[in-house]
């Protein structure tokens, strides 16, 4: 009955999302279970070697290291979602379309930056790139914003310096390469003869937009249809985003607590395998870039810093939940030149900085 | 029963149920974190400098929680002009991963009683003097900034880890008075008479713990219990820990102590 009154496309992703959400679980408890039984914890509970108060132990661990990211992680992940329910109940597509530059580079330029006054993560840059592409905005523009705007904003800027302290080096390494890689990505889009060719028929976008912003959102009038309007985005914003928050974070807990130390320390020292760890973990947890430094400052005292940055440039822009959103502003050979690109280029450029600057 | 009500009636139930437990989920999401506040156990998770934040976060999740749901309660007129939408915002069922997930961090802040990171913290993650946490630790406050810090009576463990580290030698560390508070850590094959007085370093949140110690000599060392916290008075001496010479502590006196509030060093 319940799912009678939902559209086509919102059954599909209800059934994507409960897959994704049974299949992580799944793996979880798996590779869980088998590191308990290659560590020797099952043989050792079994002959009695360890004790309860052992596991309990263990367990307050997990549970502490778990709570100190997600605390840590709920106060920003709750700033921007407040942010992005302001600007998407307050400020039109419009008002930043009279800015746009005309040529490719300005156009590029200006999309690579445009998240410092529209701040909004991965999973709302989507729609807000396909908005200010379908009224006109030129496409190098849309890209170089979709892949950008969720490091490149104020938000996530001050978290990634709260969580590393105040490192330099991760903090403007992990902006300038975002912005390089999405200017470059956007720029490549702009030499193709017919951009606009790329893009996915219009037909197809309601259907598959992330829930936190529709892309035909009419800014309501009056303050309680407004204050509505913000509760009800950022409350839906803050499930989405959290249910991706609470499993990195449980991942990140998880690996510091019952992975060895020296298996970590042997992947995270060298300098192809701990990149392509970090890339690849950052496609499987889909944590939102407001928050994802928190879960990267869990493996920051094992890993390299070109695989820290890997996971803090790379992540943002390439995931499962930006992807399939992907899908829904452009066609599928964009979306796969997009990805292939994405990872070559954040591949090479973390493993130069391992090579180069140590 | 229900089934005989208007069709039109029935209608906002079932979509209104979820967004309800939804902003109950947000406000208890609120709730654990004032909690936590509350009961002064939030620096067994984050740096103390975070506390405002925390409590900040809580109370705007409380009110985001209430208004949200009381314009599901109220909105179901006033839902049908503007919000034609609305489908984007279709509620989640309370199955859905993101319930479920989002139960997880409530119930564990909730039910599961506060613990500060021990013994076991180490054991399963390794002593920050030994292998990579070096660079960290190093980084805090290195053994220039060591020599240069005047009075060793004001330093903490983690300034005194640092110069001993370095400098193990330094006649102004040496055979200097030395008065440190820490939790009882063991390693594998240590000796009767001593034990590790430990303690964690957290610059952010318990993610970055980083656990130092230093090694005590003391002929009632068995006395004390892992994970038990002491305080220890003594000399800066040298002797033999699982094979290796070492800066040690020599303990004139070591006092069992309740666990302090603030249980981590928070540079």
């Amino acid at each position: 009955m319940e799912q009678g009154t939902l559209t086509p496309g919102q059954r599909l992703r209800q059934g994507r999302e409960w897959n994704w959400g049974n299949w992580a679980i799944l793996l979880l408890l798996l590779a869980a279970f088998a590191l308990l039984v290659r560590n020797g914890t099952v043989d050792r509970l079994l002959t009695g070697d360890l004790a309860l108060s052992d596991v309990w132990a263990r367990f307050n661990t997990l549970t502490t290291i778990f709570l100190g990211i997600f605390i840590e992680a709920a106060a920003f992940l709750l700033l921007g979602v407040l942010m992005s329910a302001f600007i998407q109940v307050f400020v039109t597509a419009e008002m930043l379309e009279r800015w746009v530059p005309k040529n490719r580079v300005g156009a590029t330029l200006m999309g690579a930056f445009m998240g410092m006054v529209f701040p909004v993560c991965e999973c709302g840059s989507v729609p807000a790139a396909r908005r200010l592409m379908t009224k006109g905005a030129p496409v190098p523009l849309g890209v170089a914003f979709l892949l950008a705007a969720p490091v490149v904003n104020p938000v996530v800027i001050a978290s990634t310096w709260v969580a590393f302290g105040g490192d330099p080096w991760i903090v403007g390494g992990r902006v300038g390469l975002t912005i390089l890689i999405a200017a470059t990505i956007a720029l490549v889009f702009s030499f193709h003869p017919a951009p606009r060719t790329l893009l996915a028929p219009i037909a197809e976008r309601a259907a598959a937009t992330c829930d936190c912003c529709a892309p035909g959102d009419e800014t309501p009038q009056g303050w309680r249809a407004r204050l509505n309007a913000v509760a009800t985005h950022s409350a839906t914003e803050f499930f989405e985003m959290g249910q991706y928050v609470v499993l990195g974070a449980f991942l990140a807990a998880l690996a510091q607590t019952a992975i060895p130390q020296e298996i970590l320390l042997r992947i995270g020292a060298s300098a192809i395998t701990s990149v392509l760890v970090m890339m690849a973990l950052a496609v499987l947890l889909s944590i939102c870039s407001t928050v994802d430094a928190f879960i990267a400052l869990g493996f920051a005292t094992t890993f390299n810093t070109g695989a820290i940055l890997a996971f803090l440039v790379f992540g943002p822009m390439i995931d499962i939940k930006a992807v399939l959103l992907f899908t829904s502003t452009f066609k599928r050979q964009a979306v796969a030149l997009i990805v292939v690109l994405a990872t070559l280029a954040s591949f090479l450029a973390a493993l130069w900085i391992n090579l180069n600057v140590g | 029963m229900q089934q005989a009500h208007a069709h039109s009636h029935d209608h906002p139930a079932p979509s209104r149920l979820p967004a309800l437990w939804q902003s109950a989920l947000i406000g208890g999401t609120g709730i654990m974190l004032l909690l936590k506040v509350v009961t002064g156990t939030l620096p067994l998770y984050v740096h103390t400098r975070y506390t405002p934040m925390i409590a900040g976060t809580g109370v705007v999740l409380l009110l985001l929680a209430l208004a949200y749901g009381w314009f599901t309660l109220r909105g179901a007129e006033a839902h049908t002009h503007d919000h034609d939408h609305d489908h984007a915002h279709a509620p989640l069922s309370w199955r859905s991963p993101a319930m479920l997930a989002l139960l997880v961090p409530i119930a564990l802040g909730v039910l599961v009683p506060s613990r500060a990171l021990g013994s076991a913290a180490i054991d399963s993650r390794g002593f920050g003097t030994s292998g990579a946490g070096m660079r960290s630790v190093q980084s805090i406050a290195g053994p220039d900034e060591a020599g240069a810090i005047p009075d060793p009576s004001q330093w903490t463990m983690l300034d005194w880890v640092n110069g001993l580290l370095y400098e193990p030698d330094n006649p102004r560390l040496q055979g200097q008075p030395i008065e440190l508070v820490g939790f009882v850590w063991r390693r594998p094959e240590m000796a009767q008479d001593q034990f590790v007085l430990s303690r964690f370093i957290v610059s952010c949140c318990t993610a970055d713990s980083l656990a130092i110690g230093l090694t005590v000599v003391t002929p009632n060392a068995a006395e004390f219990p892992t994970d038990g916290w002491v305080r220890v008075s003594g000399t800066v001496g040298k002797g033999d820990v699982v094979g290796h010479e070492e800066a040690v502590i020599l303990a004139d006196e070591v006092v069992p102590i309740p666990q302090p509030s603030e249980p981590y060093l928070y540079p």
